[in-house]
């Protein structure tokens, strides 16, 4: 009798020990809570214990967030360390490493949001996706980037995605067949088609075919081949999964090689129109469908969700070491359009500092008024980061557990300013809009200011500053130019109504150095003076 | 008969001879010439006659006609005089020609003075401005162009920075190249600019092919220059003159530890034509 009761004790005992732990729920949030605004960004420092099912450990966590909803000009944005495929710059050979996914720290990803969107300030940001630390540095899961698939990921993890609208959702993105879009040079949608088949040569005279630089054999004869210069292009080792963007080259009949960082059409008559001419640039991709069609930006997340319906999700028992204490990183979404981010920090008990596991981090969620969170990426790349801008600089909030920061693939970012447009595709194709006429009488004033004469039906004005285009609604723009020579031109953005309007002839604006500057005021206050002799 | 007509014809000659004899003594006039002269006593570009006498004065210049002496004769023309004076009393008597002989020799002025005078004297002309920076890698040429006319001037930089600057009688219209059209717009003047004129000629040094302002005399053309640029100094201040104007005048601006080297070309005397900018 005894034996069996041994037997049972140990049996309930070994329960205990080595099955899941049950979810009972009980949490306390015992911390002292430090709150202040900045950009308008509420940060909360709490500092103490927390109490999870009677088991308390000691924590510093940080909490940043804001409602995108209410406030327009917040954004949520996706940073990375993915270079395009190719720079196509004299003299910059590919070097076996870009074109490809990189580490790097916060802070780096945060410059690099800033180099892709002039109108957008990162006000604060955090950690991403999980990602291959090993060396190609690739993010698990899908990674799209101002509406272009760029990575797809493992399709078994869930994914936050960001739209224009400030609403966040969350789910296993889905995906439709290849599409081939062809935009014109303002990013207008010209059309778009199906691609049929990847470096295989089309089966009848409907199919479209796209070849990329590593195909090894023949291109097909008796077929149009519209050859485009990379932008960007990425595909998998397995040869399945392609991203290609890639501007118009040339169109040929002949059968030809591929360039380094080329990439082919291939068809019958699929461009007899010249859907894709000059000035055009194509993207191919596979179409998003269902819950991430329309999504901006996008980033991968862990195995399970930590809060749904308010609720913590307390079976929550899969994903990154979830049932251990580390650094962790999660976004949470309020009913209201607040979105927040926590990290906890982790792995340092001398200073307190235990860390959570996922359980813990949902309840944490969950307290601070999440309908909806997600983990992230945590341990040692959990990092959040605030602007300060009396140093012109970003805080590091958190104290990393590596004792520095760790380097990412990607990143969230919270941001001010205005997205990029996404200009009205054109109605039809062959375009029969009226054009509009050529902007007249440029000028830059003395305060630097570039006028020019407005035209009747444009939406906006493309003003080209050495090469940069710069999209503005009115007919004025504050030129923030060095000492030099600069060519400046415009063009009126006709929209889906009206065809735009060739760009001008470049005028030559030149700033001059301070000193230089100096002597004209002199020379003009010279003649002034009505000199004679 | 013939006796009475002899005597009368003797007492007719008596007559006359008796009021021949009785003339009254007339003097001559006294002169003095006054003037700069050289070493040869020669005058230097003008002389001043002037001639005292009892009576009324006559001269005569180089056999002209006989003037009547009223004040004192200026020559500024050069060349060999020969001045006759004479009294003449009441009854035009006249006493004895005093002759007064003198030279006069042009003023031989310095070619930078006739220069200075004549270019600053210029209402129609263009002045072409360069500055020439020369930085540690490269030389940058900033190119500018002044106009003048009687009332109109011109600033031209590039195409885009064209003002023109009308004076009236009581304004001054500037009129600003902005696009395809002007702004027009009245200005104040600004008077504080040193005309060439007030250069000396002496603070130079003739250098054969130019003339090098001496460096104790920089401070005295350069106050309006380091208006504009307060810690920069000026060295190498040159003119050169070509058909008695001043064809180019340069110098060197140090702003900064930087040599700017500015030049101040005249052309086009008298052949600007400007017509102001329709508004």
């Amino acid at each position: 009798m005894k034996k069996i009761l041994i037997f049972v004790f140990l049996t309930v005992l070994s329960f205990g020990i080595f099955q899941t732990p049950n979810a009972y729920g009980y949490f306390r949030f015992n911390m002292e809570r430090e709150t202040r605004f900045v950009e308008g960004i509420r940060h909360i420092e709490a500092v103490g214990q927390i109490d999870y099912d009677g088991v308390v450990s000691s924590q510093v966590l940080n909490y940043i967030g804001i409602n995108v909803k209410d406030n327009e000009d917040i954004h949520l944005v996706v940073g990375d360390n993915y270079y395009d495929h190719q720079f196509y710059e004299p003299g910059i050979p590919f070097d076996g490493t870009n074109g490809r996914w990189r580490m790097s720290s916060l802070p780096l990803i945060i410059d690099n949001i800033h180099n892709r969107y002039d109108s957008l300030e990162v006000l604060a940001a955090v950690n991403g996706d999980f990602y291959d630390s090993n060396n190609t540095g690739r993010p698990t899961s899908i990674h799209i980037r101002n509406f272009e698939v760029i990575h797809r990921g493992s399709t078994s993890r869930a994914a936050v995605g960001f739209k224009d609208d400030g609403e966040v959702v969350y789910g296993y993105p889905q995906y439709g067949d290849y599409e081939l879009m062809v935009f014109n040079d303002e990013g207008q949608l010209k059309g778009k088609m199906k691609v049929n088949r990847f470096n295989d040569h089309p089966r009848n005279s409907n199919e479209i075919s796209v070849y990329f630089d590593y195909y090894q054999n023949t291109l097909p004869e008796d077929y149009t081949k519209v050859f485009l210069k990379g932008i960007d292009t990425k595909y998998t080792n397995s040869g399945k999964h392609f991203f290609a963007k890639g501007s118009f080259l040339k169109q040929t009949q002949a059968v030809e090689e591929i360039g380094q960082n080329e990439i082919v059409i291939v068809g019958e008559n699929f461009n007899n129109d010249q859907l894709i001419g000059p000035n055009d640039y194509v993207v191919i991709q596979q179409s998003l469908v269902g819950t991430f069609e329309g999504v901006r930006f996008a980033i991968g997340t862990d195995l399970q969700p930590l809060v749904e319906n308010g609720k913590a999700n307390l079976t929550l028992d899969a994903g990154a070491a979830w049932n251990f204490r580390a650094p962790r990183t999660a976004i949470g979404i309020m009913k209201d359009g607040t979105v927040f981010f926590v990290v906890v920090d982790g792995r340092m008990l001398l200073q307190l500092r235990d860390g959570v596991t996922l359980r813990e981090l949902a309840q944490i969620m969950e307290y601070f008024g999440a309908e909806r969170a997600y983990n992230l990426d945590g341990g040692g790349s959990s990092t959040m980061m605030l602007m300060d801008r009396d140093a012109d600089d970003y805080e590091v909030l958190n104290t990393p557990s590596d004792g520095r920061l760790r380097s990412l693939s990607n990143g969230i970012a919270i941001t001010r300013g205005s997205l990029p447009q996404v200009p009205d595709p054109i109605p039809a194709w062959p375009d029969t809009r009226t054009k509009l006429a050529e902007v007249s009488n440029l000028y830059v004033d003395q305060n630097q200011v570039l006028h020019f004469q407005g035209i009747s039906g444009a939406i906006g004005y493309d003003i080209n500053v050495n090469g940069k285009i710069i999209t503005v609604t009115d007919n004025t723009y504050q030129l923030t130019l060095g000492v030099g020579v600069h060519e400046v031109s415009v063009r009126a953005k006709g929209g889906a109504e009206y065809q735009s309007s060739e760009f001008t002839t470049p005028m030559l604006h030149q700033i001059y150095p301070h000193t230089i500057n100096l002597f004209v005021d002199m020379i003009k206050e010279y003649a002034r003076s009505y000199p004679q002799g | 008969m013939k006796i009475v007509k002899s005597v009368i014809f003797v007492v007719l000659v008596l007559l006359l001879a008796s009021c021949g004899k009785e003339s009254p003594e007339i003097d001559k006039p006294e002169y003095a010439i006054t003037g700069e002269q050289n070493d040869d006593g020669e005058y230097i570009g003008s002389a001043t006659l002037t001639i005292t006498g009892n009576l009324a004065i006559y001269y005569q210049i180089d056999n002209g006609e006989w003037q009547l002496y009223e004040t004192a004769v200026t020559f500024d023309e050069a060349g060999q005089y020969v001045v006759k004076m004479k009294l003449r009393d009441e009854d035009a008597n006249e006493g004895e020609v005093v002759n007064a002989e003198f030279t006069i020799v042009a003023i031989i002025k310095d070619p930078l003075e006739l220069a200075l005078e004549n270019t600053s004297a210029l209402t129609n002309y263009q002045l072409l401005i360069k500055v020439t920076h020369r930085a540690r890698f490269e030389t940058l040429v900033y190119e500018m162009t002044l106009s003048f006319t009687e009332n109109v001037t011109l600033f031209e930089m590039d195409e885009q920075d064209i003002v023109y600057y009308e004076f009236t009688d009581t304004v001054i219209n500037q009129y600003t190249k902005t696009g395809n059209t002007y702004l027009k717009e009245v200005v104040d003047e600004i008077d504080d600019f040193q005309s060439l004129n007030t250069y000396d000629f002496t603070w130079f040094t003739d250098m054969d092919d130019y003339y090098l302002l001496g460096s104790q005399h920089v401070s005295k053309v350069s106050n309006d220059i380091l208006t504009y640029f307060p810690e920069g100094t000026i060295s190498n201040f040159t003119i050169q003159i070509e058909d008695e104007l001043i064809r180019l005048l340069s110098f060197d601006l140090i702003v900064d530890e930087e040599t700017y080297q500015i030049e101040f070309t005249y052309d086009l005397i008298g052949q600007v034509s400007l017509e102001l900018p329709t508004v």
